[in-house]
């Protein structure tokens, strides 16, 4: 149990560290870019048509913008340590509101993208693999193939112009609805599922051919069964890492697809605050992916953990040999 | 079966890479009154929207494509080879701070990093390749940290060490080969992957300044005409696939050659 | 069996981070028929008058003392009528009687007064009027001017003034609640693209048919012809003009289309040595096929610029000046007059000095890097050698402040004050405290043109007023600080379901009130 604390308490240190890195670098990165700040920020708030350097400059002196950096940067993090991410340059309106309600947006869609795709590949691989050269292992890698060399926003097109705008059974975009989720989670989940396939075919098959599996079948099991009893706990484990390195993918996608379907989500919310140059949603925005990101890692390392005490025995002994 | 997808493959990038020396022609000059014309015997993929042919965009489009998105992997192939060779043979602290260095940026999406250069930028090239490849870097990183350690335990590399020869050298002579064995087939494939940044940048009308061609941009220019220019719209699209289909299977070729080069080592 | 319960443990935690994460759309969801749905392009930042004013008025949530028709005139709203002393400087709104704020107060002359004092200093356009001070009397609030100005009613339809009541102000004069006088009060807002509203039961004017409407920003041009494929809406606003055969064939719904008093046009940097000489841009001017560009590009031939001004805006459009020619040897003829004599290139150049220049414009309105990349094959044709630049529009502003703008190439509404003289002030006479643009004209001056506008304001004989604007638009004609290269059509999509659609060519609002769904 000891072990699991140290190794958990370790981890979300190193997600916090990373965090503060990430957000320390998108307030340099902010502020380094070529262009003026107060001037992208008359141009969020008032529209390109009524752009004027004179209200840049009354937003430059109202937001404290003209202040050292040091200074402002310092100020932040102050504020963070009180548990307020302070307000959009912006809007006006609470940072921590926002990120609220595009985070959960981003959550639900990340969720569904994600399970369909498992749902969709781990059946599909584990077939493919028990059956090697089979028609479903065939079929399969031709879709692998193909999905994996379409960019995902034709992919995303193609589905719109099928379901939306053809059949008229779902919504072309926004999000007021669960069917607002059907179409982008699909589009997700098609570019992840092509990779998700290849890599639970590949595990399974070598499980499948360990030495644990054909001792199995010498028991006279079935195929499936020898799998099923024995093998889903040593297949998981790298589908589990890959499914979490997957992650830093999706927020790629996610970028993409938000703006495709003009889903309120994350990866939306970054760029248009990062192109506004809205410095506490910038960061704030950073905040929440590097957490994510760490927490997802974590999430994923547990499971395999608890998948395989292996690991933990392991580890221990490596710690206690230095 | 494979050999023969393998064939095809490098054929479709000769053809992708060379094809625009055989269509003479200017890109970029425009007819308004073509504009969206239907496809004909000399401009097979008809007009877009400003009356530009098709095709020669098409064609002069690849090898900017294509180069932008090597060039890409080039840079973060040899930036991540870079870091995680100097991470394994120093370790300790240095090791530590660049491979937590990797892990940030592995968090941080690099196509937002090209967006947002680009958005300030305006457009052009630089951006794309700054982002894309910043992008990449940490998996090289990490795959290459990971050979040039296993590589560095052996005993050969003791030997040259106490035999006095220079990092430089050593790291040259014994760590590299044995870690571009291992790295070069994902570097292969994740051309591919940049083929589909790029294209996904210029769809977001960040890529490339018009007028010149790319597929991203073509696709994102001809999307309101789907209904009129079905061709058009598909010619870019289909070179997207098939050359990140091309590149797909000339990594399979890699691979092999790589396995088979290092069984006679 | 410690396998199972971690199983179960796996299952548990990922069932109870979905549940803790349900999202908004869980709670009730509803969408009676007695809502009205429309979408527009621009997204809303902020709350603040000066900064989505446009969105408020146009969602029929604000109102201002004044108020502009769809046919361009500018009618009494808040106010029942106005006197103005025969000097033009003291002006009296006597308000309407029996109108209250969304939270039930009345509008008196005090409210009316403190929202004006409130949210003056802000509106940028009002700066331009000599406000001494404003005074409330009874029910009429009174304007008293330093100088002369003829068309404060036209600059008081600004949405960055309309009346808000008192409980909508913070003590240091921001708005923190959206409490107005429009036909439509605000349910919720979400910031930066939805706001969702109910009939405000107590209104001055005709009660909405409508319960509900709800608003929204959907940036994406694609986008929204996608919405308008599916009918996913009931208004849609600023349709792309290569979608409206779709959807018109679709048959979801109709597409309606008026010429606006917009134009994309150029303002070349006139400082620059390549424009200084008024023969270099009409040399530019005549290369563009302004026709060829409408009808492809815009698809609508009508949209081809021949002045500044579209007809819509009569009092500023004549049809007697002369228009823009498309001659290419002309132009070729006037450049090699001016002195730029074409090199191996195919590029002219003068004293060392190269033909050329970067167009800066941004892709918020899909059709202008279009516009710019059909401009760039043109003006190849003549000798100028076009570079595109394509970024967010502030970077223009920046280009201009550090003298680093060849040409901007712009969008503007020329009536957001319903006055033709606003745009002229703020764009083309420089160095005045009226000049509130930065991306108008660049280094151009001419004397007549700063006097005429001068005396505008103060001129009360309507025939010399007329005199005056057909001088002020023959100089811009003539001069070419900025070459208008198209106007532009407002193109909505309309559901079939819907009656009383009201198209105004203004974008000032999207009349929510008058719709009613068909029995």
């Amino acid at each position: 149990m000891t072990y699991w604390t140290t190794m958990i308490v370790g981890r979300l240190a190193q997600t916090a560290m990373v965090a503060w890195t990430i957000v320390t670098m998108c307030f340099v990165f902010v502020h380094v870019l070529p262009g003026d700040t107060a001037l992208r920020i008359a141009e969020a708030r008032g529209g390109a048509e009524f752009l004027n350097v004179g209200r840049a400059e009354e937003i430059a002196s109202e937001e404290g913008l003209n202040r050292p950096i040091l200074l402002q940067y310092g100020e932040w993090i102050r504020r963070l340590a009180t548990g307020d991410l302070g307000v959009s340059l912006v809007s006006g309106q609470s940072v921590t509101s926002e990120l609220w309600y595009r985070g959960q947006n981003t959550l639900v869609l990340g969720i569904v993208g994600w399970l369909a795709s498992h749902l969709v590949a781990l059946p599909i691989g584990i077939c493919a693999a028990l059956r090697p050269r089979g028609w479903v292992d065939k079929l399969s890698s031709f879709y692998c193939v193909t999905m994996a060399s379409l960019p995902s926003f034709l992919m995303g097109i193609g589905l719109i112009s099928i379901f939306a705008l053809s059949l008229r059974w779902l919504p072309p975009a926004g999000f007021r609805s669960p069917e607002h989720l059907i179409l982008p989670a699909a589009t997700l989940a098609l570019g992840l599922s092509a990779f998700s396939i290849r890599l639970i075919r590949d595990t399974v098959r070598e499980v499948n051919g360990a030495f644990f599996i054909t001792f199995a079948r010498t028991k006279g099991l079935t195929a499936s069964m020898a799998l099923w009893q024995n093998g889903w706990r040593n297949a998981a484990i790298p589908i589990v890492a890959f499914a979490a390195l997957q992650f830093a993918a999706v927020v790629d996608g996610f970028i993409m697809i938000e703006t495709l379907f003009n889903f309120p989500g994350l990866g939306d919310l970054l760029v248009s605050s990062m192109l506004a140059r809205d410095v506490p949603m910038v960061m704030g925005a950073g905040l929440v992916a590097a957490v994510g990101y760490g927490l997802v890692n974590l999430a994923a390392d547990l499971t395999s953990l608890a998948l395989d005490p292996r690991i933990s025995q392991r580890d221990q002994r490596r710690a206690t040999f230095r | 079966m494979m050999r023969r997808m393998q064939v095809a493959s490098i054929a479709v990038l000769i053809v992708a890479a060379g094809i625009h020396l055989l269509l003479p022609g200017d890109p970029n000059s425009q007819d308004l009154l073509r504009a969206l014309e239907g496809p004909s015997l000399l401009h097979p993929f008809g007009f877009d929207h400003l009356g530009r042919d098709v095709l020669l965009r098409v064609a002069h489009a690849a090898p900017r494509s294509l180069g932008l998105a090597g060039l890409c992997v080039v840079f973060a192939y040899a930036g991540g080879l870079a870091l995680g060779m100097i991470a394994a043979y120093r370790g300790g602290l240095v090791d530590a701070v660049l491979m937590r260095l990797v892990d940030l940026l592995l968090a941080f999406p690099g196509i937002l990093l090209a967006l947002l250069l680009a958005g300030f930028l305006g457009g052009g090239p630089g951006p794309i390749l700054f982002g894309i490849s910043l992008g990449l870097m940490p998996q090289f990183a990490r795959l290459s940290r990971a050979t040039a350690g296993q590589v560095l335990a052996e005993q050969h590399v003791e030997a040259a060490e106490m035999a006095g020869f220079r990092t430089t050298a050593i790291l040259r002579r014994h760590v590299l080969p044995p870690v571009i064995h291992s790295t070069l087939p994902i570097g292969v494939l994740s051309v591919g992957g940049a083929i589909l940044s790029v294209s996904s940048l210029g769809f977001l009308g960040l890529g490339i300044r018009p007028p010149t061609p790319e597929w991203g941009a073509m696709i994102s220019e001809m999307m309101p005409y789907i209904s009129e220019a079905r061709l058009q719209l598909a010619a870019p699209c289909l070179a997207i696939f098939l050359s990140v289909l091309a590149f797909a299977h000339v990594f399979t070729t890699g691979r092999k050659k790589v396995t088979a080069g290092r069984r006679h080592d | 069996m410690t396998d199972l319960s971690r199983r179960t443990v796996l299952l548990g935690s990922g069932t109870l981070a979905a549940l803790l994460t349900a999202p908004r759309w869980l709670e009730a969801q509803e969408n009676a028929p007695s809502s009205i749905r429309a979408i527009q392009p621009w997204e809303f930042k902020s709350i603040q008058p000066a900064e989505s004013g446009f969105v408020l008025n146009r969602a029929s949530i604000a109102e201002g003392l004044t108020a502009l028709e769809p046919d361009g005139r500018v009618v009494p709203c808040l106010s029942q009528s106005w006197t103005v002393s025969d000097d033009a400087r003291e002006w009296r709104f006597v308000l309407r009687d029996g109108v209250v704020f969304h939270d039930g107060t009345p509008v008196t002359a005090e409210a009316v007064k403190a929202s004006m004092d409130a949210l003056l200093p802000q509106a940028r356009r009002l700066s331009a009027v000599p406000i001494a001070s404003i005074a409330a009397e009874g029910n009429e609030v009174i304007f008293q001017l330093a100088r002369p100005f003829g068309p404060l009613p036209a600059y008081l339809c600004d949405f960055a003034i309309s009346v808000y009541a008192p409980a909508a102000f913070t003590a240091d004069g921001k708005i923190a609640s959206l409490i107005s006088t429009g036909p439509f009060k605000v349910d919720s807002v979400d910031l930066p693209r939805r706001l969702t509203l109910l009939r405000h039961d107590a209104y001055w004017g005709e009660r909405p048919s409508v319960e509900r409407a709800e608003f929204e920003a959907v940036a994406n041009g694609e986008t929204r012809t996608n919405m308008a494929l599916a009918g996913d809406a009931d208004v849609i606003m600023n349709i792309p003009t290569p979608s409206v055969a779709r959807i018109e064939s679709s048959g979801m719904m109709q597409v309606h289309e008026v010429i606006n008093p917009r134009v994309h046009a150029l303002y070349p940097d006139c400082g620059k040595p390549q424009f200084s000489d008024a023969r270099t841009r009409r040399a530019l001017s005549l290369a563009i096929d302004r026709t060829a560009i409408a009808r492809t590009i815009m698809r609508n031939a009508e949209l081809a610029a021949t002045q500044l001004f579209p007809p819509v805006m009569p009092d500023w459009h004549f049809d007697d000046l002369p228009r823009y020619d498309y001659n290419v040897a002309a132009a070729e003829a006037l450049l090699d007059k001016a002195g730029w004599i074409k090199g191996a290139d195919g590029i002219r150049s003068k004293d060392g000095v190269r033909f050329a220049g970067t167009i800066h414009t941004f892709p918020n309105r899909p059709e202008m890097p279009v516009i710019a990349t059909a401009l760039q094959a043109m003006f190849k044709t003549v000798g100028y050698d076009l570079a595109i630049s394509v970024g967010e529009a502030s970077a223009i502003v920046e280009a201009k402040q550090n003298g680093t703008l060849d040409i901007g190439f712009s969008s503007r509404h020329l009536a957001i004050v319903p006055d033709g003289i606003a745009v002229i002030s703020s764009e083309f006479v420089v160095e005045d405290s009226r000049n509130q643009s930065d991306t108008g004209a660049m280094n151009w001056r001419n004397a007549e043109f700063d006097r005429l506008t001068d005396a505008y304001f103060a001129e009360t004989n309507e025939e010399i007023r007329a005199a005056s604007r057909h001088r002020l638009t023959e100089i811009l004609q003539e001069d070419l600080p900025v070459i208008p290269i198209v106007w532009y059509s407002q193109i909505f999509a309309v559901s079939d379901g819907l009656d009383g659609f009201v198209n105004d060519p203004f974008e000032q609002r999207l009349y929510l009130e008058r719709l009613r769904f068909k029995a």
